[in-house]
């Protein structure tokens, strides 16, 4: 029974994480229009700069801060590499990044211990619960975000760059504020990850991750704040739950993971097909 | 450095990486998207010419033959069933759903032929000596095939009909439509043509190297910096871009950075300084953000028009 409680709360607490990357993605797709390819490297910063600012010695809350911080400040840095480019760079450039960004982990040793990864070595009483309840202060927080002016006015820009520069809105400004928002939110999953495994390596940082998050925003609905709720839910399920078919069938372990993400793949594929909007479609005000 | 051996080198990665680009270029020039499935149908191609070559013991050359036919139809195919819906919206749509298939053919790969490294069927010949570089047979075949295969589609793209219809469609779709062009015959071409020179390079590939299932996860990011650094959609910019790409690789990591600085200024404030072989991907994506701060539109804006 404890062991079924235990279970339960790393459901919640893993299930909140990939809640808070995908509606930060959201944020950036469905509300900002930017195809962010990449988006797994908000979480692998803030995680190896929770790990670092931890064997640093410094105390659980400023290194979430820092973590919190450097995703911002990678967001930035993101969109002024790309700039003013259309999508089809964006989705290139992201995806290039992530990349680079495994690449430095898994070779400066010196810095983030390479391919053996870096404990944590700190205990944090109550974390899953302080991370669930970040998930719903993340939905909350985005949910005022869209409802701003300053939501309308990303919107806008998503669907083209045209309007929104005759009225005088600084585009280029308002999508790197996004990918800063975007970037800060995914930064804290990164801490909250690194203090949960107590440990970062560049095994967690592959690209599926991010496709995996891709998936949650498609299937549930971009733009739509319970789209992504609904989203997180249905893949995350799936993607626990196959787990335990590996036994049933006598499916190898392997073979198994692979065809769980031909699923996921196949997912993304269809439902951007025949219901592009997904569950959930973003519900159209009218002013 | 030894300049020949690296130089070789770079050719060969040049042709490599040009042979596979120009599907993407295509369908990015008439279809107006990011087909991220692309490099994972040169996968695709090589696993099958493995599968044709190896347990059905043909000779590797007919199976690499095959191997092209077949991805090719299977382009044809993949349009028929999924991009085509796609045509007249926008470039956001394709491309997610292209990242969707991708995802889909990888992993399919993986658990059909496991994740571990193959290798094709063939005589071993010895490598030989060329001005002082060291060259195997493999790569003096690669060289070979890839020219004429890009003289043939140089050919087939200016001076025969379905070229000129192909040109005609990347310009304007529905000019070339009100012309009497078939566009939906021209699109299946292209993807014909594509997904099959995709197979034929990543059969080249894996001779070259080893098959993997990660071959078109260590492919994708040099793939479409050779398209962005040629400029989106220009099909002699993709093979420009290729060559840079190529040049960039390898003498990236072998030019010795610390002298170079020390030759420069006429001291010796620097030790040796080489960037490490595992930062190749970061030398294309600097080579890349570069050519577009100087360049926006890329090195040759749309030379199919």
């Amino acid at each position: 029974m404890d062991q079924l409680t235990n279970f339960a709360v790393y459901m919640i607490a893993i299930t909140s994480i990939s809640f808070i990357l995908a509606i930060s993605l959201d944020l950036q797709v469905g509300n900002c229009g930017i195809v962010n390819f990449g988006q797994v490297v908000f979480l692998v910063v803030g995680a190896y700069a929770t790990a670092i600012a931890i064997a640093a010695g410094t105390g659980v809350a400023t290194a979430i801060l820092i973590a919190v911080v450097s995703g911002a400040l990678f967001g930035i840095l993101m969109s002024l590499s790309v700039r003013n480019m259309s999508g089809t760079y964006w989705g290139i450039l992201s995806l290039s990044m992530a990349e680079i960004v495994r690449i430095v982990a898994l070779n400066e040793q010196w810095l983030t211990g390479g391919a053996n990864g870096i404990s944590v070595l700190i205990s944090v009483p109550g974390l899953p619960w302080i991370i669930a309840a970040s998930a719903v202060a993340a939905f909350g927080l985005v949910r005022l975000l869209i409802a701003s002016p300053f939501g309308r006015t990303i919107r806008l820009i998503r669907e083209g760059d045209r309007l929104p520069l005759s009225l005088g809105k600084n585009v280029l400004l308002f999508k790197m504020e996004t990918m800063a928002i975007g970037g800060a939110i995914g930064g804290l999953t990164g801490a909250y990850y690194a203090l949960m495994q107590r440990y970062m390596s560049p095994d967690d940082a592959k690209p599926i991750e991010t496709f995996v998050i891709w998936a949650m925003v498609i299937v549930g609905g971009r733009g739509n704040v319970w789209g992504i709720v609904l989203g997180t839910v249905v893949i995350q399920a799936f993607y626990t739950g196959t787990r335990f078919l590996t036994g049933l069938f006598g499916i190898e372990a392997d073979t198994m993971a692979a065809l769980r993400l031909v699923v996921i793949g196949l997912l993304i594929m269809v439902v951007s097909m025949f219901r592009p909007q997904g569950l959930l479609p973003e519900r159209r005000r009218i002013y | 450095m030894n300049f020949v051996q690296v130089l070789v080198n770079s050719l060969i990665t040049a042709s490599e990486l040009g042979i596979i680009a120009i599907g993407l270029t295509l369908s990015l020039s008439l279809l107006r998207f990011a087909n991220f499935a692309h490099v994972e149908t040169a996968v695709a191609g090589a696993y099958i010419a493995w599968l044709l070559n190896f347990p059905l013991k043909l000779n590797f050359a007919l199976a690499v033959l095959a191997a092209v036919l077949v991805m090719g139809v299977a382009g044809v195919v993949i349009d028929r069933l999924v991009f085509r819906i796609f045509r007249n919206s926008d470039d956001m749509a394709p491309m997610i759903a292209s990242l969707g298939l991708s995802i889909a053919i990888r992993y399919t790969v993986q658990a059909t032929f496991g994740p571990g490294f193959l290798r094709y069927d063939f005589g071993i010949a010895p490598g030989m000596r060329l001005l002082g570089a060291f060259v195997t047979r493999q790569q003096l075949w690669i060289l070979a095939i890839v020219s004429i295969s890009l003289l043939c589609f140089h050919l087939l793209l200016q001076y025969s009909m379905i070229g000129k219809a192909m040109r005609a469609t990347a310009t304007n779709r529905e000019l070339a439509q009100a012309s009497g062009v078939d566009t939906e015959r021209v699109i299946a071409w292209v993807w014909f043509l594509g997904t099959g020179f995709a197979a034929l390079g990543g059969a080249l590939v894996a001779w070259d190297t080893q098959l993997v299932p990660d071959l078109g996860f260590n492919l994708v990011i040099p793939i479409f910096c050779v398209v962005l650094i040629g400029g989106v959609g220009s099909v002699y910019g993709a093979l420009l871009g290729a060559l840079v790409v190529g040049f960039a690789l390898n003498f990236g990591v072998a030019i010795d950075f610390g002298q170079l600085v020390n030759w420069i200024s006429g001291s010796d404030l620097l030790g040796h300084l080489r960037i490490p072989a595992d930062y190749k991907p970061a030398i294309v994506y600097g080579a890349v953000v570069l050519v577009l701060l100087l360049r926006p539109s890329g090195l040759i804006r749309r030379e199919l028009d």
